[in-house]
């Protein structure tokens, strides 16, 4: 029974397999049922027919006796003939008097060609029969003639069932063929599915397998692994190169930085000027932590296959309590307001430093972007948390884009940063199997994050 | 009027093959004689008991006979055989003993049901039967075959024993074949 729910599921999801199965299935009995019909046609279809031509005859022949011959030699011959006849029973009606066959003239009976199915008492068989028959108004009386054709009605019935039966094993072979085929064909959907899944969550050596058949899935399975290897190269290029720039430039900047910090060191024991110094010191200090986030999230997302071995079960709302205390002064600087909501435990397994810096970049965002006076809310929900604020947002077509590294949204140019703190918040998400979505506040920005595995 | 009787007594010790044979007709003179006929008999069945008379026959105890009939009620599920006096009516045996459904095959109730959904009357038809064919009814049973429900009755008359059956739901007879 599970498995019959199990496949009604997955083949309800997959609605392309399972309108196919029904198709089939509808066409099969379709098939079946046109075949049954043209063989009853065949068989009992023609007896029947050919039965009721040859009572027409014999109708129309005891008709054109009554008006040829004298009424008393009609019935003479009458008597005889209903008396010789093996193939229809015979009776005739004039004033009261009832001759041939039956002892009595049935009621309720059609008239020709009309037959009515009427019972009979047989007393050779010692059971009721029943035969089909009509009555004829002749010149003088009336005609009844009738068939003994019982046979053909249990045959009507045998084919009947025997046709309810055939097609109840094409319905089952349908479903069963059906439900075979879809299963073949989803297992190979699916496995593209997981692929792309593995893909999406950031795993991008993950490749479709392909089979030995050589058919359309595994042309498909092919092309989708060579995309994949492109897309692949082209994200290590663009990692490596602002790797390398990074790495490169961080060196001769750290020296810059010791020359200018001992200049600056130099300058304020002689009490000569420093401010020029002082800021180029911040600038440089700020380039270098820029080269370093960008080698941290390269780490990050290389990190991935050998990850998980250093987490431990850590609760998210401990975590989300210390970012917020954190981050509480700089909100209050610029009068904003930041609080949690529906505060519970929440545990991952994780990295608890990566996570903090996760929830300190979002809330630190959030505080930039979103203006003085803003509000800024931390939701937990069910399997993860969201960071609300009520600030100007980000419009549909960049949701996707800030996650890109070094994108910066537009209207937020003038604000100091350099467009890691997403793509960092999003590689940590994706080491913890987690997923991160942009959604609007109206006005403001909602940012949730969902772990798909809770501990 | 004790002659007839005796007539067939002697008949039983000369030879009991024509007795046989002449089974019908002694039993429809003592039809004849009887001071309580069979509609009488059937009317006061269907009076005492609920249910359906399923079957109708003249039982000889000791050369005495009496109207043997068999009463169903589907409800209570009980069976009554019950043997009436010629004479007056009066009940000579009672017979009664509950029956489970299951214990009826499926043409038997069938044949309840329709005559229980039907307007059939037994005592109307009896009758009919009498003054049409000037006969005698010696015994009538209910069946069900093929779907219809039917009364059997066995007639005897001037030309001997004759079948009669009668369509419960319609009320009209079925013809007999001939042959």
């Amino acid at each position: 029974m599970a498995w019959v729910t199990e496949w009604w599921k997955t083949t309800k999801t997959a609605s392309s397999v399972w309108r196919l199965t029904r198709l089939y299935t509808v066409l099969l009995l379709l098939i079946v049922s046109v075949l049954l019909i043209v063989l009853y046609q065949l068989s009992i279809g023609q007896m029947s027919r050919q039965q009721s031509l040859q009572m027409d005859n014999e109708i129309v022949q005891q008709t054109e006796l009554s008006k040829q011959l004298p009424h008393d030699e009609f019935i003479e011959q009458f008597k005889i003939q209903s008396e010789n006849s093996r193939q229809y029973i015979l009776s005739y009606q004039y004033q009261s008097q009832v001759i041939g066959r039956l002892n009595t003239f049935p009621q309720n009976i059609s008239a020709c060609p009309t037959r009515t199915r009427f019972p009979v008492w047989s007393n050779q068989y010692n059971e009721l029969r029943l035969v089909s028959g009509c009555i004829q108004p002749l010149h003088e009386g009336r005609l009844i003639i009738a068939i003994d054709d019982e046979y053909l009605y249990v045959l009507k019935d045998q084919f009947i069932s025997a046709s309810l039966i055939a097609l109840a094993l094409a319905l089952l072979f349908g479903v069963i063929t059906g439900v075979i085929f879809s299963k073949q064909v989803l297992k190979r959907i699916n496995s593209f599915n997981t692929t792309a899944a593995l893909v999406e969550s950031g795993q991008l050596s993950a490749r479709v397998e392909v089979s030995k058949n050589n058919d359309e899935y595994d042309h498909m399975a092919l092309h989708i692994n060579t995309m994949l290897s492109q897309l692949e190269e082209s994200f290590n290029t663009t990692a490596g190169i602002t790797d390398a720039i990074a790495h490169d430039l961080r060196t001769p900047l750290s020296h810059l930085r010791q020359q200018i910090e001992a200049e600056f060191t130099e300058n304020f024991k002689q009490n000569l000027p420093t401010e020029s110094l002082q800021l180029m010191l911040e600038k440089l200090n700020e380039i270098l932590f820029t080269f370093a986030a960008m080698l941290e999230l390269t780490r990050i997302q290389q990190q991935k296959e050998k990850k998980s071995q250093h987490f431990k079960r850590v609760d998210l709302n401990t975590i989300i309590i210390d970012a917020v205390d954190l981050i509480e002064p700089l909100v209050e600087e610029r009068q904003q307001i930041v609080r949690m909501e529906n505060s519970m435990s929440l545990f991952v397994n994780g990295d608890a430093s990566l996570l903090f810096r996760v929830l300190y970049n979002l809330l630190e965002n959030a505080s930039k972007y979103a203006g003085n006076n803003a509000e800024i809310i931390v939701r937990m929900i069910k399997n993860g948390f969201m960071v609300i604020d009520n600030g100007i947002g980000i419009s549909d077509d960049e949701k996707d884009k800030v996650f890109q590294r070094l994108y910066r949204v537009e209207k937020s140019r003038q604000v100091t940063g350099f467009g890691l703190g997403l793509t960092l918040v999003k590689a940590v998400v994706q080491l913890h199997e987690g997923n991160v979505t942009l959604l609007d506040n109206d006005p403001g920005l909602i940012v949730k994050v969902e772990f798909f595995q809770t501990a | 009027m004790k002659f007839p009787k005796l007539i067939g007594m002697t008949l039983a010790f000369t030879s009991l093959s024509v007795l046989a044979g002449n089974d019908n007709a002694l039993s429809a003179l003592a039809l004849k004689q009887a001071n309580y006929s069979l509609e009488q008999a059937v009317e006061k069945v269907q009076n005492n008991y609920k249910g359906q008379i399923i079957e109708f026959e003249l039982e000889d105890d000791n050369n005495q006979l009496s109207y043997e009939i068999e009463v169903i009620d589907v409800i209570t599920k009980e069976k009554h055989k019950l043997e009436l006096s010629l004479e007056d009516g009066s009940v000579l045996k009672e017979k009664s003993k509950s029956i489970g459904i299951k214990r009826l095959d499926d043409d038997e109730l069938a044949a309840l049901t329709d005559l229980q959904a039907s307007d059939f009357n037994l005592n109307k038809i009896i009758a009919l039967l009498k003054e049409q064919y000037k006969a005698d009814i010696l015994e009538f049973e209910l069946e069900n075959e093929k779907g219809i429900t039917f009364y059997k009755f066995k007639l005897f008359s001037e030309q001997g024993t004759q079948q009669v059956l009668v369509d419960v739901k319609t009320g009209s007879m079925i013809s007999v074949m001939k042959k």
